[in-house]
């Protein structure tokens, strides 16, 4: 069914695997997830896709190895296929010209801010990026974002690779040297806070990308419950992709301690 | 003589594992008991199922040892006697006609219907007829596979349509799948249901999400005449008190899912400690709390629910509690929660309560249930479970813009057409009323199936008249 066609080893415990999905590929758009169960015996896991090629009916997605389920979706082979793949979820990206767009990753987060950012850059935008690590080995797919950026920066913690420090500091300089107009956030909960902060222009429009933790992928299991203004919502329902003005951050900061990652 | 009850398996083995707890009729239990029928000449059992099941036919076939007559019989009008024969609320048993009688109970209606299932199921050969099959040379879709939608469309491909069930998650089922528990409802007897249905000729495809995989368009344009919406009620609902977004707090649906959709549950004792704590509190009031309890015993956890009525208004079946409490579980009654407790690092630690009990304010008879004042204590816990009924899931209600919504997130649909307010598109179940219980689901999954038939007539002859 839903053969897997090629796989490569991209980074440390860092796969990339190319998956049959003749349905899903028509419909899936950046932003998009899927939820992929390796087996019969796995939970099924939320992956953002972040590649679609329609001639080959195909999606691409890029997971870490850091539980059993992802484990054993690493240990599949080419001709080998997964037990269920349910998908497009969530909703996409909205993408247009905005003009200078600010694209901030933190390790494993780049994944989903990858297609983001490659549409972003081929609507005519003027992408920088900024990437972020605790050290060079956990830096996630940075060749590929410089490709889709007119600016890129890494920072990492130890400096061993880029500039030594946090992403947030490197946020001064960048607008003092040009206006922007979006922002795009993904990584853990508190990098994303770290960076929502230290944004020195208040106005921008933020966007924030949080992975869902969801059993089901489309709003029944309550995992991914957040607070959006007044009401609650899901985030496989209406993310991952959110606006971080709207969102109470009080409430999906506990509610990322929640969660089993 | 009197009613017959079910074999139960003894509590110290039920907590060991995750095994069926009631065990049904022995062979002559069932004769007994089907002797005990009186089979009135104007039947009110069959009044009181909202099926409609000849019951007294199919207890006449169980008298004469006849298993797989009787299971036909049942299946005339119900396609899932092995899961009413466990979790029906058996309304014909209300309406039996020897309630009447002083010191007489009905008859067990619900554990007949069980024992035909388990009786005759291994006998029955299907029955695909390629002929039948189809005769109308129609398409219809019937989206989402719980207890609604396998009605439906069990119906509807008897009538000579070609059905194709979309389903979401992996497995059909619905929350027989994801939500009741093994002890309650062994997978297997589902897993036949549905092989019976299949063996219909009906076609399920899961993993197949309407509104995102295909939308309901999307089906119109791939020949579905009519589309039904059976997707149920299962969207969680957030409790409105102060600590509810805590870590420990979670949703009945989640509890649910992890530990039905594991692999397998013995491993569970092992893979939850870290997920959920050991002492559990679950607010809610039905049968869904009750079975997030009983599967918290089961995993060697501390169960408590909390319930701000009394016993008798639990949602579900008193045997059902009866069991609970035999497990261990414990019933804080005439409770209502005010605020769950935190401890330092935002972890839940305990539930603030009030006790409630009822007043006659103006003394004209209305009692209602109002909290005592100064009652409050704490009930401690290092987990919560919110149980409280689901709503509709509004994914598909987002990508259709015409589809009218009731107050409440229900679809809307026109009374006793089950027609919503986009032509060809049917609605029925737990989506439209998120109270029901099975066989109210499996009746409006009926009623709709009529519907659709209906409508599709008419589209025939008014198609036939214009050429
Ligand atoms: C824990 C629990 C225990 C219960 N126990 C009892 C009991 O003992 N006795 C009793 O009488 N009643 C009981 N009930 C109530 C009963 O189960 C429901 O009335 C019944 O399941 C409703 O059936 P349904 O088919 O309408 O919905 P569901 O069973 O919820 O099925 C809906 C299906 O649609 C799928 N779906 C949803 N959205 C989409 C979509 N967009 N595309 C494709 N598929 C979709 C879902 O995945 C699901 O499989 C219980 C309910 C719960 C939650």
């Amino acid at each position: 069914m839903h053969k897997i066609v090629s796989k490569q080893i991209i980074g440390e415990n860092l796969k990339r695997i190319e998956i049959v999905a003749p349905v899903i590929c028509k419909k899936a758009q950046p932003g998009h997830f899927v939820m992929i169960a390796p087996d019969d015996k796995s939970a099924r896991i939320a992956l953002a896709i972040v590649e679609i090629n329609l001639s080959k009916e195909t999606i691409t997605l890029i997971f870490k190895e850091d539980d059993s389920s992802t484990k054993k979706l690493g240990s599949l082979w080419i001709g080998d296929s997964v037990f269920a793949l349910l998908g497009p979820l969530g909703r996409p990206s909205e993408i247009k010209e905005f003009g200078n767009v600010l694209c901030i990753g933190y390790e494993t987060g780049v994944v989903s801010l990858l297609p983001i950012c490659r549409a972003l850059h081929k609507s005519s935008n003027k992408v920088i990026s900024v990437l972020g690590a605790k050290t060079k080995r956990n830096l996630c797919l940075e060749p590929q974002i410089h490709l889709c950026s007119q600016e890129a920066y890494v920072m990492s913690e130890d400096g061993s690779i880029g500039k030594r420090g946090y992403i947030s500091d490197s946020l001064e300089k960048i607008f003092s040297e040009q206006k922007i107009d979006r922002i795009y956030v993904a990584g853990p909960f508190s990098v994303i806070q770290d960076v929502l902060i230290s944004v020195p222009e208040r106005k921008v429009p933020k966007k924030i990308l949080i992975n869902p933790m969801t059993i089901d992928g489309f709003g029944i299991c309550g995992c991914d419950l957040i607070k959006i203004k007044d009401r609650y919502a899901s985030i496989s329902v209406e993310g991952p992709e959110l606006d971080a003005d709207q969102i109470d951050f009080s409430f999906l900061k506990t509610k990322m301690k929640n969660s089993r990652k | 003589m009197k009613r017959i009850i079910e074999n139960i398996e003894p509590v110290l083995k039920r907590l060991k594992s995750f095994c069926e707890v009631v065990l049904g009729f022995k062979k002559n239990q069932a004769v007994l008991e089907a002797q005990r029928c009186p089979q009135c000449s104007h039947p009110k059992c069959i009044e009181g199922c909202p099926l409609g099941v000849d019951i007294p036919g199919f207890i006449r076939a169980l008298r004469e040892k006849n298993n797989l007559k009787a299971l036909h019989r049942i299946r005339e009008q119900n396609g899932l006697a092995g899961i009413c024969g466990r979790l029906c609320s058996a309304p014909c048993e209300k309406a039996c006609i020897l309630n009447e009688e002083e010191g007489v109970d009905p008859i067990n209606i619900k554990a007949l219907e069980r024992f035909s299932f388990d009786q005759g199921q291994s006998k029955i050969k299907q029955i695909f007829n390629a002929e039948s099959a189809n005769r109308n040379n129609r398409k219809v879709a019937v989206v989402g596979s719980g207890p609604t939608g396998l009605t439906a469309a069990s119906i509807l491909v008897e009538a000579g349509y070609e059905i194709t069930i979309f389903e979401a998650l992996h497995l059909p089922g619905g929350i027989l799948r994801y939500g009741i528990p093994e002890f309650r409802l062994p997978e297997k007897a589902l897993d036949i249901e549905i092989e019976y249905i299949t063996s219909l000729g009906i076609e399920i495809k899961t993993n197949c999400l309407i509104g995102k995989t295909y939308t309901i368009f999307d089906l119109m344009d791939m020949g579905y005449e009519a589309v039904l919406l059976a997707i149920g009620a299962s969207a969680p609902q957030m409790l409105d008190i102060p600590g509810a977004q805590l870590k420990g707090v979670h949703f009945a649906q989640e509890f649910l899912m992890r530990t039905n959709l594991a692999g397998e549950q013995q491993s569970l004792k092992t893979e939850m400690p870290d997920l959920f704590g050991k002492e559990i509190a679950v607010i809610g009031s039905g049968t869904m709390a009750l079975d997030c309890a009983r599967i918290a015993v089961r995993l060697d956890k501390q169960a408590t629910i909390i319930h701000s009525q009394t016993e008798d208004d639990i949602e579900a079946t008193g045997e059902e509690c009866n069991h609970a409490k035999e497990e261990g579980v414990k019933l804080e009654v005439l409770t209502s929660p005010v605020e769950i407790l935190s401890d330092e690092n935002d972890c839940v630690k305990g539930i603030r309560c009030v006790r409630m009990d009822f007043v006659d304010k103006d003394g004209k008879g209305l009692w209602k249930v109002v909290p005592v004042k100064n009652s409050e204590f704490a009930v401690e816990a290092d987990t919560v479970i919110l149980a409280d009924k689901g709503a509709s899931n509004s994914l598909i209600i987002r990508e259709m813009k015409d589809l009218k919504i009731n107050k409440d997130g229900s679809i809307w649909i026109k009374k006793n057409e089950y027609m919503t307010s986009v032509d060809g598109v049917f609605a029925a179940g737990g989506v439209v009323n998120q109270s029901l219980n099975l066989i109210e689901a499996l009746c409006q999954g009926k009623e709709a199936a009529q519907k659709i038939d209906l409508y599709l007539q008419k589209k025939n002859q008014n198609e036939e008249k214009n050429i």
